[in-house]
C-alpha cells in the first residue's frame, strides 16, 4: 500500500485546473463503492461495475465542468453504469434476498456479536433492495448520501419535481421498515 | 411528513450508516484500482481515454496505473497518448462506454487472476518482476503493450487464439461508427493482444502468425514497435535463438528509441 501510494505521487501531474484522476480515484472511491452497493449491485460485480465507472469518469473528465459537485457527477455516471449491469444481468431477486442473509452472518464474531448498527445496516441494504430503481437511486443519493435534490437531478437528468416525489414515496417505505424492525427488535428483547 | 424523515428513522439510518460495513477495504481498493489501471491501459489502447484532447487526463491515469500495476500500464496508456490515439471517439451515450468498459473489467480481472506471476515471466528468462514486489522500475524495463494487454485467453471478445483465418476480423469493444484511422488502431491492437495471447498460451507459431499479420497490413504502423519487440520476445520464447538475435538486431535497427529497446537489447539473456 504504501509503496503504491508513494509511486502514485511521484507520478502526480503537476496541479491542473481540473482534478487529476488519481486524485478524483483517491477521494471518492469509497462513495462510488458504497453507493454501487446500494444501488443494488451485489458484491460479485461490485468490482466491475465500480470499475467501471472510474473508467467512465476517466475518459469523461476532461468535460467535467464542475457545475455539478464531483460527487454528483460520479453518481450520475455510477448510476448508469449499475443500470446497464441490471439490464445486462437481470438480477434475481431471490439472490438479492440471500445476499442480505450473507451480510447478516458476515460479522467476526458471529451473528450475535452483530451489533446494532450493523443490524441496522442489514435492514437498510434489505429495504434498498425492496425499492423500486427510481426511487432507491434517489433515497441512496439524497437520503443516505446527502446530496441535495437539485444535485441529483444534475446528476441524473431526472425532473425536480419527479426527484421529490419518488423520494416521497421512498421515505415512507423506510419509515414504514424502520418501524417495523423497531417493532420486532423490542419484541425480541421483551 | 414526507418532507422528511421521522427523527426515529433518521436515527435509524444514522445508525445504519455508521459503521461502514459495506464500505471497500483495502484490498478492494487495491484490487478495483488494480482492474481499473489494467482496463484503461487495454481500452486507452484503443483510443478511448486519448478522445476529447485529455492528454493530462490520460497522463493522470497513467499515474494511477502505476500505483497498482506497475508501470506496465503507464507504458502502454503514454506510448498510445504520444501515438495520437484519440483519432477514435465515443460518440455514443455513457451506454456505450459501459458497454465497452465492461468487457475491459473482465479482461482486468483475469490479469488479475493471472497474478502474481505475469503469464510471460516463466517463458521469458528477462526479469519480470512481479507487481507486488517491484520497486518503480526504469520506464525502459518494462515491457509495454503486449504484456499489459496479456490478459484473458479465454474471455476476450475476439476470436480465439488459434483463429488462423485471415484476415483476422479485429473487433476491439469500440463504438461502430469510429473513423478510419482509429480503426486501424483497432485493428492493431487485436492483432497484438492476440499475438500475446497465443504467446502466453505457448502457441508461439500462432502468435507469430499474427505478428506476421500486422506486419502485412500495418508495416509502419503505429505499434510497429510493440509488434517487432513482441516478435523478439516470442522468438526467444521458442527457443528459435538465431532468428531472435537477428529480429532483435532488426527492432533495435528501427525502433532504437523505442522504450521496449532496452528490453529487446537484452535478447534471450
Amino acid at each position: 500500500m504504501m509503496a503504491s501510494a508513494e509511486r502514485l505521487s511521484a507520478y502526480k501531474e503537476p496541479a491542473a485546473a481540473a482534478p487529476g484522476f488519481d486524485e478524483v480515484y483517491a477521494e471518492h472511491f469509497d462513495f462510488v463503492w458504497r453507493s454501487v452497493r446500494r444501488l443494488g449491485v451485489h458484491p460479485p460485480a461490485t468490482d466491475d461495475v465500480v470499475q467501471d465507472t472510474f473508467i467512465i469518469a476517466y475518459r469523461k473528465l476532461s468535460s467535467f465542468e464542475g457545475r455539478s459537485t464531483m460527487r454528483s457527477w460520479l453518481f450520475g455516471i455510477a448510476r448508469r453504469v449499475v443500470s446497464d449491469h441490471r439490464r445486462s444481468q437481470r438480477r434475481r431477486p431471490e439472490a438479492e434476498l440471500s445476499e442480505c442473509g450473507t451480510l447478516r452472518t458476515e460479522t467476526a464474531d458471529g451473528p450475535h456479536a452483530m451489533t446494532a448498527a450493523r443490524e441496522a445496516a442489514a435492514v437498510l441494504q434489505h429495504f434498498l433492495e425492496t425499492l423500486p430503481d427510481e426511487q432507491r437511486e434517489v433515497f441512496v443519493a439524497i437520503e443516505v448520501e446527502q446530496m441535495s435534490a437539485p444535485e441529483f437531478v444534475s446528476a441524473s437528468g431526472v425532473k425536480l419535481n419527479t426527484v421529490y416525489s419518488r423520494l416521497r414515496l421512498a421515505r415512507t417505505a423506510f419509515e414504514k421498515a424502520a418501524s417495523q424492525h423497531r417493532r420486532l427488535h423490542e419484541g425480541t428483547k421483551r | 411528513m414526507n418532507d422528511k424523515l421521522s427523527s426515529e428513522a433518521q436515527d435509524f439510518l444514522s445508525l445504519a450508516t455508521s459503521e461502514g460495513d459495506i464500505s471497500p477495504s483495502d484490498a478492494d481498493r487495491k484490487r478495483v484500482r488494480k482492474g481499473v489501471a489494467v482496463a484503461l491501459a487495454a481500452t486507452s489502447a484503443a483510443g478511448v481515454a486519448a478522445s476529447a484532447g485529455s492528454a493530462s487526463a490520460a497522463a493522470s491515469g497513467a499515474a494511477l496505473a502505476t500505483g497498482g500495476l506497475g508501470l506496465k500500464a503507464l507504458m502502454v496508456v503514454g506510448l498510445v497518448t504520444v501515438a495520437g490515439a484519440g483519432a477514435l471517439s465515443f460518440t455514443g451515450p455513457d451506454e456505450a462506454d459501459a458497454r465497452t468498459s465492461s468487457s475491459a473489467t473482465r479482461r482486468a480481472q483475469r490479469a488479475e487472476a493471472a497474478e502474481p506471476s505475469p503469464p510471460s515471466a516463466p517463458a521469458l528468462p528477462v526479469a519480470e518482476p512481479t507487481v507486488e514486489s517491484v520497486p518503480v522500475p526504469s520506464p525502459t524495463d518494462v515491457t509495454p503493450i503486449a504484456e499489459a494487454l496479456t490478459p484473458t485467453p479465454a474471455t476476450v471478445p475476439r476470436p480465439s487464439a488459434s483463429t488462423r483465418r485471415s484476415p483476422p476480423q479485429v473487433a476491439p469493444p469500440v463504438a461502430l461508427d469510429e473513423a478510419p484511422s482509429a480503426m486501424s488502431l483497432s485493428d492493431e491492437l487485436g492483432l497484438l493482444r492476440a499475438a500475446q495471447r497465443a504467446r502466453v498460451q505457448g502457441n508461439f507459431d500462432e502468435a507469430l502468425r499474427q505478428l506476421a499479420e500486422h506486419n502485412r497490413r500495418f508495416p509502419a504502423g503505429r505499434l510497429a514497435a510493440e509488434r517487432d519487440g513482441t516478435r523478439v520476445f516470442v522468438l526467444c520464447d521458442a527457443a528459435r535463438a538465431a532468428e531472435a538475435t537477428s529480429a532483435q538486431r532488426a527492432f533495435l535497427r528501427d525502433h532504437a528509441s523505442s522504450p521496449l529497446a532496452h528490453r529487446v537489447r537484452s535478447g534471450c539473456d
